[in-house]
């Protein structure tokens, strides 16, 4: 018996005041001179005995009221299995590796992840039938086999094996501590005498992150204050070969994710030997949709180096394809021999571009800048090469009536300052539903009425004022400059390359100059002048984007449309700027897959009612998962949030099968790629130093496993670690059951009492 | 008295229900009581207009209230009886002869004074007195204020103490002299020894020797068959017997709460050591039986008896029952 507040403990002598003053009482005695001696002295000793064992119960009752009540206030937990009820008495989670590194083939072509599973299998089929158990896959972001934790019945027991021998290593990175922290979050059921936690992986330090020593403590602590408290115990396996070749593919790029089909893209795959000794020669091969399309052969690769290989193609059909990059190679690690790509491919994306009445008039406006760099030089005449990004011009004073939403991005080209009510709420709205803006100011822009309607006092469009005309000369030296972009921005990651672009090079020969935003969090500055003033300014209104540059698109202005960079500029900011409205195809891992479909697009032939439409996700581990949809109009949308786990995600939509009928084919299918931590390649075990720091935390039983997989040594530690203790064979609260003594004693005590006076001193006395 | 009352008042605020608490010392017998101490204005205030008048003819030499056993001539007309030889011719009703040609003689009853006999249990349980005054000290009042009631009406008073025998006999007189020294006597008497009132009235028989009145004044914590022998023999000789039953509030309710040693008053070195809740009941019970069984004794005798209890006034339990004695008494001469 363990107790909450034991100091109450000390207050148990109180018990002995009833018996003082039952000895004291009955050791006073006063001396009565009496008369009527007769009738005392004929006393039977009839019922004494009852009257006795009375007022002893009285004093029992008494301090048995006051001992509960010390004990109520102690708050004891009884330690025994005999209160427990016929549930589970023990929660086991298995928390289980199943990360990238996993898949680390031992000597002997073993997988350190065989050997994890075959200390699973030991633990699961030694676990007592009263037992809880889940398993818990630490790559997935916490995924648990199972729903919910399930008695350890014969049944369950094969079930919980066969889904356990069937699971392989997947591409992601386990994080041991989140891991951890989601067993913490299970619900524990009351009833539970004990709760114990095999974490079964490797000694990647990734997963360990021994350096958060703060955050290991907060766990345990957590841990060892759960009711029952968790018990964790750690069993890894370390990467038991002295050097070894592991090649991957660590990234692989291309020059745009969407575009036409006339456009070709430009693949970029990184090779890395992380190993520790030499690769011999390197297979590459290309792949899109699964099938082969070229392969090349790559020079061995130095431990610690990489090598690019790059693969130029054009994807001619509409649709999403995925590009994979495979090595072929013989090394520790195969599952991270290939990496994917998803490429949307769309025959167009329509952008509204909308230009001042004045400029209409001349022959080089900004417009026509825009359409050399799309590779249309008007909205009929197409180049040889051509953008995805198909414009349409209209003039100024037509926005108001033209419908937005077809389009990606709305260019306003050297807007006035101030635009028609209607088609500014228009734009506002476009917007807000993901849409792209991009404004550029121009000759004919007054800043008064710019900062009135566009800036509104920071509730605008756009977030920064325009300061007033900086204006260089087209003849002097001291021309304007723009300052390289930072790479870190997907919009101007290309523009940051100054060795291939001149965007360093460009001459600006008059800009208006913003006052500079301070402390606004809603924006950023994508471009900076020489000066260090913001050129260009981005911010962000609802869904959507909007980009404000300082000059037009012309070479009046500035050298920037003359420039190479100009192209890329163009192509980049409105791909950057259309990507709320298109679906992201390539995402990190716990990035919602979203999915927007026009069901009057899918098959004009076949008359299907979208009500009937069944969208399902297939998932890295080949698992099939039904989603939600929900129609609104003709377009159908659905979202899934579950992406811990990198790999190739698949959705398909198909007409639901009606009971047995198999299904049909599917009218759509769409391929997510969930991006891979490339780290997760750089094998190694923890050093001395992470293992002695991780060893010192009190509340984690270490053990190393034996590359060999033996399954004594799960045996064992089963044995030690599921033999109840004293401390957990029981976790019952008494306090309720004391106070329940209390009372009873309390009112028992009184009756007795009660019975008593009225039997020595008549009802009188009871009244008294 | 009235520092007795006081003190008896504040005992019971001491005690439980009226009772005192064992703690409470058992107040001194006021063996050194006064003259003065026993005779009470107050009670004597209260009964100084009433009369105790025997229920029955009683015997006297001198002229008083009681009916005497003589029929006498001048006094009250009692009946007619016819005349017989003998008999003087002073008395015969002419008149009546004159009307009935027969000879009747007139017979009137006697009234004299009464001789009454107070017989004081001075016993050791009489000495009993937690919250109130002792039942001795409550008794000896009661045959003071008796005594002077009687001599005020010019009856004779004879006064014996009995304790384990008869310890004094005063005879019967009438002068103030004499209750001088029934109030010494009684001032001067201890209570000790058990009672045995009943041998003692067996042994005061031959000093009755005129009818008249016996009042025993005594808790009655005695055998009962032999004061039932000795009563019977003193109602046998005609004589009037009221018996005063003096008892305590603490021997009727018997209420004290706390395990004590009772010592026996009438014989000191016996004691029991009791729980008194735990024997409440059966003592209640037992001393109800004894009460019972004196009732109707009282009751079998034609006795009258009366019972005071020392928390009670004197004067108006002694009133009350002068009353409602005097009450019965009219009411049998009615019936007669």
């Amino acid at each position: 018996m363990s107790f909450l507040s034991g100091l109450f403990l000390f207050a148990l002598p109180i018990i002995a005041i009833p018996i003082a003053l039952h000895f004291y009482q009955r050791k006073q005695r006063d001396t009565i001179p009496w008369g009527a001696m007769r009738f005392l002295l004929q006393d039977s000793p009839r019922g004494n005995w009852w009257r006795d064992l009375e007022r002893y119960l009285i004093l029992f009752l008494r301090c048995l009221a006051l001992a509960a009540l010390v004990f109520a206030l102690a708050r004891p937990m009884l330690n025994s299995t005999i209160f427990s009820s016929g549930n589970a008495d023990r929660l086991v989670v298995l928390l289980l590796d199943d990360s990238l590194s996993t898949d680390f083939q031992l000597r002997g072509g073993k997988a350190i992840f065989a050997t994890l599973k075959t200390q699973a299998n030991e633990i699961i089929t030694r676990l007592p039938t009263q037992t809880r158990l889940q398993v818990i896959l630490g790559a997935s972001g916490g995924r648990p086999l199972v729903s919910e934790p399930v008695l350890m019945t014969s049944t369950n027991r094969e079930q919980i094996l066969s889904g356990l021998e069937k699971l392989k290593p997947t591409q992601g990175t386990t994080h041991l501590l989140d891991g951890l922290q989601s067993v913490l979050a299970m619900p524990m059921d009351d009833s539970l005498l004990s709760a114990q936690v095999f974490v079964l992986t490797d000694q990647q330090p990734k997963s360990w992150n021994p350096e958060a020593q703060y955050r290991w403590q907060q766990l345990i602590e957590s841990a060892q204050n759960l009711d029952p408290p968790l018990a964790i115990t750690a069993m890894s396996c370390p990467l038991a070969r002295d050097a070894f070749v592991n090649l991957s593919v660590a990234r692989i790029t291309s020059s745009a994710t969407r575009t036409s089909p006339t456009q070709p893209l430009a693949f970029l795959a990184e090779i890395e030997n992380s190993g520790q000794q030499v690769s011999s020669n390197v297979t590459l091969i290309w792949k899109v949709d699964g099938i082969e399309q070229t392969r090349e052969e790559l020079e061995a690769i130095q431990p610690g180096e990489s090598r690019s290989a790059r693969w130029v193609h054009q994807l001619a059909d509409a649709g999403v394809h995925l590009v994979t990059c495979q090595i072929e190679t013989d090394d520790v690690l195969p599952l991270d021999n290939s990496m994917s790509l998803a490429i949307e491919i769309v025959d167009q994306l329509p952008i509204l571009i909308v230009t001042s009445e004045q400029e209409t008039s001349y022959e080089t406006h900004e417009a026509n800048f825009v359409q050399a760099a799309l590779g249309t030089t008007s909205p009929d005449q197409l180049s040889s090469w051509q953008s995805v990004f198909r414009p349409k011009i209209i003039p100024q004073e037509r926005l108001s009536e033209t419908p937005l939403d077809p389009y990606q991005v709305v260019m306003l080209l050297g807007t006035s300052g101030t635009l028609p009510e209607e088609a500014m709420s228009k734009l506002r709205q476009f917007v807000d539903d993901g849409g792209g803006l991009w404004i550029t100011l121009g000759q004919q822009t007054d800043p008064e009425l710019f900062n009135k309607h566009f800036v509104a006092g920071g509730s605008g469009l756009v977030p920064c004022q325009i300061k007033g005309l900086k204006d260089y000369g087209r003849q002097t030296e001291k021309t304007g400059e723009v300052h390289p972009p930072e790479g870190s921005h997907p919009a101007t990651m290309l523009l940051s390359d100054t060795q291939r672009l001149d965007i360093d090079q460009v001459q600006v020969y008059r800009e208006f100059q913003f006052r500079p935003p301070a402390g606004a969090k809603d924006h950023r500055v994508l471009l900076k002048s020489g000066n260090g003033l913001p050129m260009a300014i981005e911010s962000y209104l609802g869904k959507g984007r909007v980009i404000c540059l300082n000059l037009p698109l012309d070479e009046k202005w500035s050298t920037l449309p003359l420039s190479k960079s100009f192209v890329v500029m163009v192509n980049d900011w409105l791909s950057y700027l259309s990507s709320p409205k298109g679906i992201q195809y390539n995402v990190m891992p716990g990035q919602s897959l979203a999915c927007r479909l026009d069901t009057r697009q899918l098959d004009a032939q076949s008359s299907i009612d979208p009500s009937t439409l069944e969208l399902m996700i297939v998932d890295p581990t080949s698992a099939e998962i039904p989603l939600k949809t929900q129609m609104d109009e003709a377009t159908l949308s659905a979202a899934y949030s579950l992406t811990q786990l990198p790999g190739v995600y698949s959705m398909t939509l198909a007409p639901q099968g009606e009971g047995t009928e198999p299904k049909q084919s599917p009218l759509k299918q769409l391929t997510y790629v969930v991006a891979r931590d490339s780290d997760e390649s750089h094998l190694a075990n923890l050093s001395s130093e992470d293992q002695s720091k991780l060893t010192s935390l009190s509340g984690i039983d270490w053990y190393e496993l034996s590359p060999n997989g033996e399954v004594s040594q799960a045996a064992s530690i089963i044995t030690t670690k599921l033999q109840p203790s004293a401390d957990s064979r029981a976790r019952t609260p008494l306090w309720t059951t004391a106070l329940i003594c209390l009372l009873t004693a309390f009112l028992l005590e009184l009756f007795l009492s009660s019975r008593a006076s009225v039997s020595r001193f008549g009802y009188s006395a009871a009244r008294v | 008295m009235s520092q007795s009352r006081a003190r008896s008042f504040l005992d019971s605020l001491r005690g439980f229900a009226g009772a005192s608490s064992p703690e409470t010392p058992a107040p001194a017998p006021s063996e050194t009581m006064t003259t003065q101490d026993l005779l009470d204005a107050k009670a004597l205030l209260q009964v100084n207009h009433l009369e105790l008048l025997a229920e029955t003819t009683v015997n006297g030499v001198l002229s008083g209230k009681h009916r005497s056993t003589h029929k006498g001539g001048c006094s009250d007309f009692s009946e007619h009886r016819p005349y017989s030889a003998g008999d003087d011719l002073r008395r015969l009703d002419w008149k009546l002869f004159a009307r009935n040609d027969r000879y009747y003689v007139k017979q009137y009853d006697d009234e004299t004074n009464l001789q009454a006999l107070i017989v004081l249990d001075v016993s050791g349980s009489m000495k009993f007195g937690l919250s109130t005054l002792s039942k001795f000290d409550y008794a000896r009042l009661l045959t003071a204020c008796l005594s002077r009631l009687l001599v005020r009406q010019r009856d004779s008073v004879a006064v014996a103490i009995a304790g384990g025998g008869l310890q004094t006999y005063l005879k019967p007189r009438q002068s103030p002299g004499h209750l001088q020294l029934i109030m010494e006597t009684l001032a001067a008497t201890p209570a000790h020894g058990a009672s045995r009132i009943g041998l003692i009235l067996n042994q005061l028989l031959p000093q009755l020797k005129r009818k008249g009145m016996v009042i025993v004044i005594s808790d009655f914590f005695t055998s009962l068959p032999e004061l039932k022998e000795g009563l019977t023999n003193v109602a046998a000789r005609g004589h009037d017997v009221l018996m005063f039953e003096i008892l305590s509030p603490e021997e009727i309710n018997f209420d004290f709460r706390y395990r004590a040693r009772f010592e026996d008053l009438e014989a000191p070195s016996r004691w029991l050591d009791v729980d008194p809740g735990a024997i409440r009941n059966i003592y209640l019970q037992r001393m109800q039986q004894h009460r019972d069984k004196l009732h109707t004794l009282a009751t079998d005798l034609g006795c009258d008896l009366g019972t005071l209890t020392t928390d009670a006034d004197l004067g108006d339990g002694l009133a009350y029952f002068l009353r409602k004695r005097a009450f019965q008494t009219k009411q049998k001469h009615r019936s007669r």
